[in-house]
């Protein structure tokens, strides 16, 4: 009861083009595997109690719109996110260039070093051989130009690996917690 | 490439853009002379996250006065960017036609009508390219599009460039989300936001309505709000809502249901700017706005009125233009197949339009309309323009459009290929039947028809009775103006002279206290030096006695209380 501390509730918002499956993986991950019947999305909150390296957290996801035309209210939560999950769909490359082109600006605007989590989702359906594919190489010169802290690929349906995005955003959220606070220290020690 | 940035104090002027060392310096130390250049923002890179940055550089085909410098500005901030960007733009291009994105309604009509368009040239291209390619897209409207490619269209197209879609180079979603992006970045939204509350709170009702009387309802108030919006914007709107609504149907093969259309396509169409722009604000009623967007594209039919007519217009029109466009791509001819059918629509409502072979009915349906009273729909505009011309100027109205359609159809129909030569009288005797008497009128004079020239003759009376009518009404209405004037000035008057009054009151109260209070510290004055001089008096009397004591104590020594 005592060891119970307040600053366990990690914000993160989920951004990327419309349709790439941004709800489906809120969805799944708070264990809700019906079948979304393709609605697209205002704005939604998900609060999930979860178990992450022994502590608890409550995580808030904020499942954003994909629309552009819904900028204002997205970006209402982008200051109160300690991380963004940023999706794209593997076999759709119009989404992954969306995320050069038009996500990491508008994230990278507002936060500056708010980390980012990388996923590609619709690992089932793609397929190898499809030319619309977006390549590994490809991906890691994004994450290396923009810092990204993890890439993940999943199938918004597979709990396993939508668990995983979430750990990911767990782990760079206290990283870059960590991250702060020695930075402040130092910043107290030179002077 | 740019090596050091130099802060410049700039002033638009007319044509030029001028800088300046300082910002009160008089004279410039240079000047940029616009048109004939292009600009263009610089696209955002991690190098120089906090620089927003935008060109002006010579523009490709006017040589004459372009500089051969390009010039590279920063802006504070992006807000800062994009409106300096604006008014360049504006003084480059809005004459030709370009500036569009983020320039009015207003603004982009006064171009497009020189041009003999009711619709913006954008919007009916993609409504065009999408209705023929973009139906059956999986995720159309929902899908982004390359942000690229739709930030080199809106370039294009505010460099006044009359793109013509091709399947080839553009995909649908780029397209959509451009014809999005052009609703998104209006000054004001489509449906203005003075209409804002009033269609929030239709839409309100829509929502609660369980039965489907009240929806109806709901409906019908909808329609009868949006009758007054200006001309303009109705039949953008409209024609808007009539497209989604068709993509609607769709929703087996594209997924996307109306719902789905008024979610991605409500901020869009209507925002509250003027009141408070919060994203707050949006967000709490967003289920709203979604809710009017469904309710216009699911109910376009009902609420855009007219529609008969316009529907039979409408079977003609998917299938020849979109002929055209594959096999001519003939811009001109495409131009006159769609282009008057919004602008007949828009007349139609005029003269009760039931067209020239239903001549007898029309002056029954002009009695029906009088008596219902419904005189909002019949003019959109007009009561816009009433208040603001005084007179005259409406009336000429009846006639223009007739001229600017016999000069289209005159001028535009020679060119047609012969080859084309079979749809035109097609589509004119269809516009006959269908009720466009405004321009057969004008079209057949030429035609030398007896029967129709008796009927222009009929119509004739009946504008000039309709005339005469609007005539007396507005007469009716400044007789009232008149009264309600005198009436109100009478009170105001009367109020004026109730203020005065009350204000001599006051003045005159607060003189009286004024000076009973400084009675009241005059003698609070003497008071207090009555008191001083006393108390001087005490003082002065104690001394005394205190000098005295003393001497007596130096003469008899020190008194000493008895034990």
């Amino acid at each position: 009861m005592i060891s119970h501390k307040i600053d366990k509730t990690v914000t993160c918002t989920i951004v990327g083009d419309g349709m790439v499956g941004k709800s489906q993986i809120c969805k799944t991950f708070i264990g809700d595997l019906t079948i979304e019947d393709y609605e697209a999305t205002v704005t939604n909150e998900y609060s999930v109690l979860t178990q992450f390296m022994g502590d608890k957290y409550t995580l808030r996801i904020i499942d954003s719109s994909g629309q552009h035309d819904y900028k204002d209210i997205r970006t209402v939560s982008y200051k109160e996110s300690e991380a963004f999950i940023l999706c794209y769909n593997l076999s759709d490359r119009d989404s992954f260039e969306s995320i050069e082109t038009f996500w990491i600006p508008e994230i990278r605007k507002l936060c500056k070093k708010t980390p980012v989590i990388l996923v590609a989702t619709g690992k089932d359906l793609h397929d190898d051989n499809e030319n619309n594919n977006v390549s590994k190489e490809e991906h890691l010169s994004v994450m290396d130009k923009y810092g990204i802290d993890a890439y993940v690929e999943c199938s918004s349906y597979n709990k396993d690996e939508v668990n995983e995005v979430f750990e990911d955003v767990l782990l760079s959220v206290i990283k870059s917690k960590k991250k702060r606070r020695s930075n402040i220290l130092h910043h107290l020690l030179a002077r | 490439m740019v090596r050091t940035w130099h802060r410049r104090w700039f002033c638009l002027n007319g044509d030029c853009l001028f800088y300046f060392t300082k910002e009160d310096d008089l004279r410039p130390q240079g000047s940029i002379f616009l048109p004939g250049n292009r600009i263009a923002e610089i696209q955002w890179t991690p190098d120089d996250s906090d620089k927003y940055l935008f060109e002006i550089c010579p523009g490709k085909t006017q040589s004459r006065t372009a500089p051969s410098e390009v010039f590279q500005l920063c802006a504070g901030n992006n807000d800062e960017r994009q409106q300096w960007m604006k008014a360049i733009r504006k003084v480059i291009y809005s004459d030709i036609g370009g500036a569009i994105f983020g320039q009015s309604v207003e603004e982009t009509m006064m171009y497009e009508q020189r041009m003999r368009r009711s619709i913006p040239y954008l919007i009916e291209q993609s409504v065009e390219f999408l209705t023929q390619y973009g139906l059956e897209v999986e995720g159309i409207f929902r899908l982004p599009g390359r942000t690229t490619l739709i930030k080199e269209l809106k370039d294009r197209f505010d460099c006044a460039e009359r793109i013509v879609f091709d399947i080839s180079e553009h995909d649908v979603h780029s397209v959509a989300s451009l014809l999005k992006m052009y609703f998104r970045e209006l000054p004001e939204s489509i449906i203005p936001s003075s209409y804002y509350q009033r269609l929030m709170n239709v839409a309100m009702n829509f929502q609660d309505a369980k039965e489907t009387e009240k929806k109806t309802e709901a409906v019908a108030n909808a329609a009868n709000a949006l009758s007054s919006l200006p001309v303009d914007n109705y039949l953008i709107v409209k024609y808007l809502c009539k497209f989604l609504c068709e993509v609607g149907k769709r929703s087996n093969i594209n997924k996307m249901t109306t719902l789905n259309l008024a979610t991605v396509f409500g901020p869009n169409i209507i925002r509250n700017v003027v009141e408070a722009d919060s994203p707050e604000l949006m967000m709490a009623t967003a289920d709203l706005t979604q809710q009017l967007c469904f309710m216009l594209i699911n109910n376009c039919e009902d609420i855009f009125i007219d529609k008969k007519e316009e529907e039979k217009l409408e079977e003609t029109k998917p299938e020849v233009p979109v002929e055209n466009l594959l096999d001519f791509s003939d811009k001109p001819e495409s131009a006159d197949e769609i282009k008057p059918l919004p602008r007949i629509s828009l007349r139609n409502n005029i003269p009760g339009s039931r067209g020239s072979s239903l001549l007898t009915s029309v002056t029954e349906e002009l009695e029906k309309r009088k008596d219902n009273n419904i005189l909002q729909p019949f003019f959109p505009s007009y009561r816009n323009s009433d208040k603001q011309n005084t007179s005259g100027i409406d009336l000429l109205d009846f006639t223009e459009p007739v001229k600017i359609e016999s000069d289209n159809n005159n001028t535009i129909s020679p060119p047609d290929p012969p080859k084309q030569k079979p749809i035109p009288p097609a589509r004119r005797k269809k516009k006959s039947q269908n009720g466009g008497d405004d321009i057969s009128s004008s079209c057949t004079l030429s035609r030398t028809n007896s029967t129709e020239s008796e009927a222009i003759q009929d119509l004739k009376n009946q504008i000039e009775q309709l005339k005469a009518e609007l005539e007396s009404t507005r007469k009716e209405y400044e007789a009232k103006i008149q009264d309600l004037k005198t009436n109100y000035t009478g009170k105001i008057n009367v109020l004026r002279t109730n203020s005065a009054n009350s204000e001599r009151i006051y003045t005159e109260r607060i003189q009286t206290i004024n000076q009973t209070h400084s009675a009241q510290m005059e003698d609070l004055k003497k008071e207090l030096e009555k008191g001083r001089k006393d108390r001087d008096f005490a003082v002065s009397k104690v001394m005394k006695l205190q000098t005295e004591l003393n001497r007596y104590h130096l003469q008899y020594g020190q008194l000493h209380s008895p034990t």
